[in-house]
């Protein structure tokens, strides 16, 4: 089966694009052209209307929009021609057979195809440079899968990743050795909920042995309640016995003291009854009698340290003082105050005696002061003595005169150094100009040389005669003589013209030298009146009389020193009528201060004569004012401890009336009691005694009535004890019947017993709860149902793992068994044919394809030495070669044995260089005759080297 | 002339023997989770209180359970209490109760000791039994029964089976593989002829969970079914006959569904769907559908996707499947209440390519899809792919045993349709 013819409608780049029967022709047949001018496009469409558009992965939808669409023309070995369109959105495919009848994909698959698949065929039959070199990239243990790709239709790629996806998936799943894999984790899992079920499953004989343990128990229990009430009852009755006996016998004690107390009982009671009164009111005093009694011994003792005080502070004032003196003195607050007054005043009247010389003092020395200073003052005026007779302004304005008589003198030298210089430049000027007149004249030109050429030319004419020698010599002559008379005439006139302004400049001259001459004149009886004035000047001011501006400035600087000096001086002028006048001051002053001292000193006098007529009349010594203050002090001391003396004397009389009175009372109640007197001494211990005599009597009859009390409620109690008055006759009699020891022996008894029996029955107690409890629990468990519903569970989990194990690993299985058959069957002749490729491919480097015994996926190249190289480690142009080599042997194969198709190259040899190229060239030409070939390219060598070495090739430019 | 009376049948009660179908139950949790697993834990005995609540619906005279109460000999505290319990209440409607146990929970093995009421007959083990029926103190029916002592009984248990003269109606109740139906294990196995010539009127029997009416008279020779289906075999449909007996006249059959949960399976092709959504909608459809049919009942539900499409990559090789699962599962569960359980979503959906066409062409692929058709009949090659399974087999017995023929047919097609997956290049 081969192209016969094509048609484009739409697609990409390509609109009705036709190639004809006879550009197929060719063997092979190129299709050359640039770079996007359509060769891909136009194997894409080939092989679109064969398989469809969709598995292009070009764009086939043209720019337009429009549905790709076109034909072509298959023609099969026999001759037939049969058009193959495909069109519309859906590709329909329209098979036209010779004789006009219309088939679909089916026809052409099997018909004209020979049932080759669209991957195979894009695979073997339709290679560009990108299925090429995909295989470079690939992992040696791809390049198998790739070889087995090249001729089955399937991606290396691909290949290798469902073996590895096969592989994966079951390992993940299961591994016999593993324990993390599903199906292992899910075995291990469902042993353990088996063994949890089968425990579980033991529940109904648990349950049988829970009841009959359960009844058990519950008998125990029921016995032993009965025997704990019963043991009960006997510890209530025992602990009335024993709560009673107690009492029971402090009742049995009393009723015998009762007896003993009211036998006792006696007639003296009656007399105490009759003094009880008297006893009470004398026992409630006898604390105040005691401390009244212990008062009057404190009071002697404090009477007696009073008038031994009092003593010594009538002798501190000084002999002749005693109390008769003392109490009648005037002590109030104000005589203080007078005698504190009349201090104040002495005080007050020294301060300003002292003050007063202090004054005098100062005064003195500041006076003294004033005249040392005014003294010094003199003493600097008389140092600036007076110079000459001509003031200081009248100096200063004599010495800025001279100044400005100076400059101006300095001024009309200069000028007049100027003038002098300028009559000098004028006088040089005429002698200039005069000599110019002079050159002037001589410089003008004569007239005979325009003459003696005019003459020159006369002599030639005349000698060479009247031709045109002596015409031109004549005419030259003139001309010449013309020339030149008129120049020296233009320089005449120009030097005219220059001495009449050189005569006038000199006239010019003249006048100024006239006018310089009367100007120096006027300067010099000018500096002539300037040096006569100078003259005075420097007399005035006493200057030398060769004085310059140079001694100027130093004279100025002379004439400052002078100001200041007549400022100094004015200065302690003024300081001196300064101090003058505070020296006047000073001596008013001095003479006030001493006036105020004597005045002070008269008020002291007056002062000392008041004070001592104050004295005398308050009574008081004659001491001074400060000293009276002290006197006054212990006078009023000694006037208290005199009063204090006195109180105490009274105190001590009341309290020896009180005593005396109390102890006679005390000795009237204790004779009607028939009891001996006393005195004031022992009047306390005789009131301690009848008081006590009425006490006992009192608690005596207290216990009577205490004990009939106590007697009853005790009976109330061992009442409420029996709980009924028939009990308590049974209770009174057993407590005279038993001891103490016997009930409480019996109740210990009792108490082990109850406690044991308590923590039987609180055991008892819980085992029954947590036999209930497990009942419950088993009657109400979900756990089996859980158990097993998870054993389900699991089984289900396994069962989808299992079977997905399963899937994944036949079909791994069935892979490797398709590869081995492969292997088997199909490689040896696709490599044997690759083998005859090689050689020329790779100019005779190589020339044998194989795959290694046991290593079926790895692909090498046999160099003719022997030496072999895996295809990994090919270089990129060899790599493709291989592949080429591979693809043209599928492709013969597949022709040979299957169906014989067209074979398209898209570029595939860019790789190659020359002499490998023309190797592939001629395997090309070798397969054309039972191929045909279509070889689609850009470059320009390659289409020539193949239109050099087979010429039966067709060209289609694009 | 009998008396008019009626009865209800049950068998294969299985009671607490696990519901399958949750495997994967990840993708939802929760009281949703909870009220799914609980009402699956408990669907046995839901549907054995449905038989009671029939019971007294219908004020049967009896009820008869003929064998496989429990689900195995070890039969478990909760089933056996819960079992007391509804005989206790079917006594105070004064309804009796008969008994056999079968294969699955013969008379051994772990069991609590209860009291049981006295309207309860369990049949001996290994002899029949027979227990009068009285109305009034009038005998109406006579009901005779065998348990099974052990698992594994091959003795034909009908022949020790012979009406007494007298009988007004009788009743055998036995557990057994009538008619030797090779899909079930064959025990006590014994044939139709067997039951007729034992007399009875009715043969109330166990062991075949498919109710199934093997004569409708003369005797009436029934299997009544599982009463609730556990797992994809025993989809649809599930419970108890309802056999009244009039005077004289026919007996007469009535169906009575029972179940709690019901399995179902939905067939789905994807041919005509192009994308994930497609299918999710096609799949909420159904499950709403499913939901309506079977109104106030719980469905668990498997779907089956055929066909050849597009979407066949994206379920084979993505979360496609899982993800529409886990969103149907959100959709359909409660935290209590009837449930809608999309239990699994089964692939067998392949590649749109012509598998034949595929195995022709000389390709890899084409190599291997003739290689796996004629592992079909050649036995090396099969043997061969069995080789290749048998390290698992040996690792996970007695939980995994080796494929049987059809399985494996199966599973080869199963590997077929992957490696297409994995190797087909589309066009």
């Amino acid at each position: 089966m081969k192209l016969a013819g094509l048609h484009v409608q739409n697609y990409g780049v390509l609109q009705d694009f036709t190639l004809e029967r006879e550009c197929f022709c060719g063997a092979p047949m190129i299709i050359y052209g640039p770079n996007e001018a359509g060769k891909s496009t136009l194997m894409s469409f080939i092989r679109g209307i064969l398989f469809g558009f969709k598995g292009e992965g070009r764009k086939p939808v043209p720019v337009d929009g429009a549905a790709p669409g076109g034909w072509i023309y298959l023609e099969d070995s026999a001759g037939q021609v049969f058009r193959v369109q495909r069109s519309g959105k859906r590709g329909k495919l329209v098979v036209e057979l010779p004789g006009g009848e219309k088939e679909g994909e089916g026809y052409l698959k099997n018909n004209l195809l020979g049932g080759v698949s669209p991957v195979l065929f894009k695979n073997v039959f339709s290679v560009g440079i990108d299925e090429l070199r995909k295989m470079e990239d690939l992992k040696k243990e791809e390049v198998s899968a790739h070889i087995y790709g090249a001729g089955t239709g399937i991606n290396p790629d691909r290949l290798a990743r469902a073996a590895s996806y096969l592989q994966n998936g079951a390992r993940d799943l299961y591994n016999p050795r593993g324990r993390k894999q599903v199906i292992n984790q899910l075995l291990d899992n469902i042993k353990e909920t088996e063994r949890k079920i089968r425990q579980l499953e033991r529940e109904p004989a648990r349950y049988r042995e829970l009841k009959e343990d359960l009844s058990g128990l519950e008998e125990k229990q029921k016995n032993l309640n009965r025997r704990q009430k019963e043991l009960q009852q006997r510890k209530k009755q025992l602990e009335s016995l024993l709560n009673a006996r107690g009492p029971w016998l402090k009742m049995q004690n009393t009723r015998a003291r009762l007896d003993d107390i009211q036998a006792k009982s006696t007639a003296a009671g009656n007399e105490i009854e009759s003094q009880r009164a008297a006893i009470k009111a004398l026992g409630s005093e006898k604390n105040l009698f005691l401390e009244k009694k212990q008062k009057i011994s404190e009071e002697e003792a404090r009477l007696e340290q009073l008038e031994a005080q009092v003593k010594e502070q009538l002798a501190d004032l000084g002999p002749g003082w005693d109390e008769e003196k003392v109490l009648p003195l005037d002590l109030f607050l104000a005589l203080y105050r007078q005698v504190e007054g009349y201090e104040e005043k002495f005080s007050k009247c020294r301060e300003n005696i002292n003050q007063a010389e202090q004054h005098v003092k100062y005064c003195s020395r500041d006076a003294a002061a004033c005249k040392k200073d005014l003294g010094d003052i003199d003493k600097k005026l008389d140092a600036f003595a007076a110079k000459g007779d001509i003031s200081l302004q009248e100096k200063e304005s004599a010495l800025e005169e001279l100044n400005g008589i100076l400059q101006e003198r300095e001024r009309l030298q200069t000028v007049l150094h100027g003038d002098r210089q300028r009559s000098d430049d004028l006088n040089s000027r005429k002698e200039f100009i005069e000599r110019s007149l002079e050159d002037l004249q001589n410089s003008r030109k004569p007239a005979w040389t325009c003459l003696f050429f005019a003459a020159v030319g006369g002599a030639a004419f005349y000698v060479l005669g009247f031709n045109p020698a002596g015409f031109i010599s004549f005419a030259g002559g003139a001309v010449l003589a013309l020339v030149l008379g008129l120049r020296c005439k233009k320089w005449n006139d120009a030097v005219s013209a220059r001495q009449e302004q050189v005569r006038e400049e000199r006239k010019k001259i003249s006048r100024e030298q006239e006018q310089l001459e009367h100007a120096v004149g006027n300067k010099e009886e000018d500096l002539n009146n300037i040096e006569y004035r100078k003259q005075e000047l420097t007399c005035k001011l006493d200057f030398s009389p060769g004085f310059t501006r140079e001694e100027l400035n130093h004279a100025r600087r002379e004439l400052e020193r002078e100001k200041r000096k007549q400022l100094e001086k004015e200065q302690l002028e003024n300081q001196k009528e300064k101090t003058r006048k505070v020296l006047e001051q000073l001596q008013n002053e001095l003479k006030c201060a001493g006036e105020k001292q004597e005045e002070c000193m008269e008020e002291l006098n007056q002062l000392n004569s008041e004070w001592q007529n104050f004295c005398r009349e308050k009574g008081l010594p004659q001491l001074g004012p400060r000293d009276m203050t002290a006197f006054l002090n212990l006078a009023g001391k000694a006037r208290e401890t005199i009063n204090k003396m006195k109180l105490c004397r009274e105190e001590k009389s009341r309290l020896e009336e009180y005593v005396n009175n109390y102890v006679q009372r005390l000795n009237s109640t204790a004779a009607a009691l028939q009891k001996e007197t006393t005195g004031i001494e022992n009047a306390g211990e005789l009131a301690a005694v009848l008081e006590k005599l009425v006490e006992e009597h009192d608690e005596v009859m207290n216990t009577q009535k205490q004990l009939q009390d106590w007697l009853e409620e005790t009976r109330e109690h061992l009442l409420s004890i029996a709980g009924g008055a028939g009990a308590l006759d049974k209770l009174l009699a057993e407590l005279d019947q038993t001891s103490r020891e016997e009930n409480n022996e019996e109740m210990d008894d009792i108490n082990e017993e109850l406690k044991k029996s308590g923590e039987h029955l609180e055991q008892l107690n819980k085992d029954i709860a947590e036999k209930n409890v497990e009942l419950r629990e088993l009657e109400n468990s979900e756990e089996l149902s859980r158990a097993r519903q998870q054993k389900v569970v699991l089984e289900e989990q396994l069962a989808y793992s299992v079977r997905q194990w399963r899937v994944y690993t036949l079909c791994s299985a069935l892979l490797s068994a398709a590869r081995q058959k492969y292997e088997r069957e199909r490689q040896p002749s696709v490599l044997k044919k690759a083998s005859l490729y090689i050689e020329p491919v790779t100019g005779g480097r190589y020339n044998r394809v194989i795959t290694p015994v046991g290593a079926p996926d790895q692909l090498e190249v046999e160099q003719p030495a022997g030496e072999r190289v895996k295809a990994g480690d090919l270089s990129r142009g060899a790599a493709n070669q291989l592949y080429l080599s591979l693809r043209l042997s599928l492709a013969r194969h597949y022709s040979s044995t299957v169906w014989p198709l067209p074979v398209m190259l898209d570029d595939v040899m860019v790789d190659f260089d020359p002499g490998r190229l023309a190797g592939a060239v001629n395997i090309l030409k070798k397969i054309t005759p039972h191929h045909q070939v279509l070889f689609f390219t850009c470059h320009k060598h390659v289409l020539d080297l193949i239109a050099e070495v087979i010429p039966e090739y067709t060209c289609v430019s694009l | 002339m009998s008396e008019e009376f009626s009865f209800i049948h049950a068998a294969d009660l299985h009671l607490d023997s696990p519901f399958s179908g949750f495997e994967q139950c990840g993708d939802v949790d929760g009281p949703e989770k909870e009220n799914v697993l609980r009402q699956l834990r408990n669907c046995t005995f839901d549907a054995l209180d449905n038989i009671v609540a029939e019971c007294i619906r219908y004020q049967v005279d009896f009820l008869v359970l003929s064998g496989d109460v429990y689900d195995s000999g070890d039969r478990g505290m909760r089933a056996e209490l819960h079992l007391k319990k509804v005989v206790e209440k079917l006594g105070e409607h004064g309804i009796l109760v008969f008994i056999a146990y079968g294969n699955h929970d013969y008379d051994r093995g772990n069991r609590a000791r209860l009291s049981w009421p006295s309207n309860v007959y369990f049949f001996s083990a290994g002899e029949v039994d027979c227990f009068p029926v009285t109305r009034q103190g009038k005998e109406i029916a006579r009901i005779y029964g065998i348990s099974y002592p052990c698992r594994d009984v091959q003795e034909n248990y009908a022949l020790r089976f012979k009406r007494q003269p007298g009988d007004p109606f009788a009743v055998g109740v036995l557990h057994c593989n009538a008619g030797g139906a090779a899909e079930h294990a064959n025990y006590a196995p014994c044939k139709i002829e067997n039951l007729i010539n034992a007399g009875m009127d009715y043969w109330a029997l166990g062991h075949v969970h498919t109710r199934e009416v093997l004569r409708g008279s003369g005797p009436c020779i029934v299997y009544p079914g599982i009463p609730q289906g556990r797992n994809p075999r025993e989809a649809g449909e599930k419970g108890c006959y309802l056999v009244n007996v009039s005077g004289g006249g026919p007996v007469e059959l009535t169906f009575l569904s029972v179940d709690s949960v019901r399995w179902t399976e939905i067939n789905v092709s994807i041919d005509d769907m192009q994308v994930e959504e497609d299918l999710l909608k096609h799949l909420d459809a159904e499950l709403r559908r499913v939901a309506g049919d079977f109104s106030g009942r719980s469905v668990v539900c498997r779907f089956n996707l055929t066909g050849r499409g597009s979407l066949h990559s994206y379920l084979r090789h993505g979360s496609t499947a899982s993800d529409i699962l886990t969103e149907l599962r959100r959709n359909f569960t409660a935290a209590e209440g009837p449930f809608v359980w999309p239990e699994s979503i089964r692939c067998c959906t392949g590649q749109p390519v012509d598998i034949e066409n595929a195995g022709r062409e000389e390709t890899l692929l084409g190599d291997l899809l003739s290689l796996g058709k004629e592992a079909y009949a050649n036995e090396d090659l099969r043997q061969q792919l069995r080789d290749s399974m048998v390290s698992l087999e040996k690792r996970a017995s007695p939980h995994v045993s080796s494929p049987g023929e059809e399985e494996f047919n199966e599973l080869i097609e199963e590997a077929l349709d992957l490696a297409a997956d994995l190797l087909w290049e589309e066009e």
